[in-house]
């Protein structure tokens, strides 16, 4: 929008300078309607302005907030990156996480974590990618309380519609956005950061039920929803 | 879990590290028997083709008769020498599960028109070369049901549907290499896992059904870690 409007402080006259069009109005007669879609249509246009600017402090602010969030992840893998490689698999072990989502997490196979449960080492871009989910295991309950059980609610998916989880944002790299996720913002909303095109790839007809052998299984979904 | 590029076609893994949990010696001998297993010097009835290798074929909520036990015979398919199949052409070779670097680097495929049943007593007497991880595993089930019903189930929706026993065989790997090196079976390894994993609270859920829950699966794995440490 790039329509530029000034307007009087009592609204009584509306000016469209892009298109020099003025609209005074004589406070002593009755208005017309076309006076009043004239001041609508310059309350509008300020609106939108306003709007605008109101979007831009929002991506302004919200950049700062992701950069605010990034560096207190890196203050606290600082704390862990040098710890013992057993202990900080100790620690996600002990939080219920399953060895095959901390391997996919960590950006490596089931077997080469096995082998660092039984005291390999891992490089230092492992070892650092160990402690920053470390990091966000603590980070989360302490950003959002409600977070309890912070395995459980990295297997949630962060949208009914897709199967799309906090593990998967962490194994994506992305960090800030799982917290963002536990401070409330909307699930779906980070998926479009995270997976633009999740919705077509994740949309289907196809729907889980159990059967009569009380195990699961796929059926069309049914029209009725 | 892998996107797929276009839940109208057959999907392919990003790498074919992607496909396997484990290969060769990363083989844990005490996994139970799962869908997506490469087993070696199968003999099929039917094939006429002696023994070799083979993929264990048929499903996960189906190859148990009590959820321990096997099923008396199980389906599997010949698996032999294959050139690979690039990503690109993953939504082709309908009758085929392509598995590339199976053994040392080779790349091999899985024929479903070699196929038959073979009685599971063979089958766990017999080496395993590879497990399919579990994104291998809908990957598999994926390209069955299309080569048997020219329907493309999302892998997405098939996890979905299996990810209970995925849970419940990882637990298991998890319990039997707490007990390896002691003096029981793998049966009575098993069987005691099984045991453990359908205990409920009165009037309350197994820990069985609690594995395909989401935000319960996380309290199941504590209470067996807690379990075991008792134990050790």
């Amino acid at each position: 929008m790039s329509t530029n409007v000034e307007s009087t402080a009592s609204g009584s006259e509306a000016r469209d300078t892009t298109v020099g069009r003025t609209a005074p109005i004589d406070p002593t007669r009755t208005m017309t309607i076309s006076d009043i879609v004239n001041v609508l249509e310059s309350a509008r246009d300020l609106s939108l302005i306003r709007l605008e600017d109101s979007h831009r402090r929002l991506d302004t602010i919200t950049e700062l907030h992701a950069g605010g969030l990034e560096w207190l992840i890196d203050q606290r893998v600082r704390q862990y990156v040098g710890r013992d490689v057993g202990e900080l698999l100790s620690k996600l072990y002990g939080l219920g996480f399953a060895w095959s989502d901390i391997a996919r997490m960590a950006g490596v196979s089931v077997p080469a974590l096995r082998k660092w449960r039984r005291g390999e080492s891992p490089t230092a871009e492992n070892r650092r990618r160990l402690a920053t989910i470390v990091a966000i295991c603590d980070l989360v309950p302490e950003r959002s309380p409600m977070v309890q059980d912070v395995a459980a609610w990295l297997e949630m998916p962060l949208s009914q519609n897709a199967p799309l989880t906090g593990i998967d944002l962490i194994a994506g790299g992305q960090f800030s956005l799982v917290l963002r996720w536990a401070q409330g913002e909307d699930g779906e909303h980070l998926l479009d950061l995270f997976k633009p095109g999740w919705r077509d790839a994740y949309r289907n007809d196809v729907e889980v039920f159990i059967a009569s052998d009380g195990a699961p299984a796929l059926r069309a979904r049914s029209r009725d929803g | 879990m892998p996107e797929p590029d276009d839940p109208a076609l057959l999907e392919a893994p990003a790498t074919e590290d992607d496909l396997y949990h484990s290969r060769g010696e990363e083989v844990l001998p005490t996994r139970p028997l799962l869908t997506g297993d490469v087993l070696a010097d199968v003999e099929i009835p039917g094939l006429d083709d002696g023994r070799d290798l083979a993929i264990v074929l048929t499903h996960p909520c189906s190859m148990r008769r009590d959820g321990v036990h096997l099923q008396d015979r199980i389906f599997v398919a010949r698996v032999v020498e294959h050139a690979v199949v690039p990503a690109s052409q993953w939504n082709g070779h309908y009758a085929k599960m392509p598995l590339s670097g199976l053994i040392n680097g080779a790349s091999y495929a899985a024929l479903f028109d070699s196929a038959g049943l073979v009685r599971s007593e063979f089958l766990i007497e017999t080496e395993r070369v590879a497990c399919l991880s579990e994104f291998g595993v809908n990957l598999l089930q994926q390209r069955l049901i299309f080569h048997l019903t020219r329907f493309v189930a999302p892998t997405f929706k098939l996890h979905e549907s299996c990810v209970g026993v995925f849970r419940e065989i990882e637990l298991h790997d998890e319990w039997a290499e707490f007990f390896s090196g002691r003096s029981q079976t793998p049966t009575e390894v098993g069987a005691a896992f099984h045991e453990w994993l359908r205990e409920a609270p009165a009037g309350g859920t197994s820990r069985q059904v609690r594995l395909g829950d989401d935000q319960q699966v996380a309290a199941v794995r504590r209470e067996m870690r807690a379990h075991l440490a008792k134990l050790a």
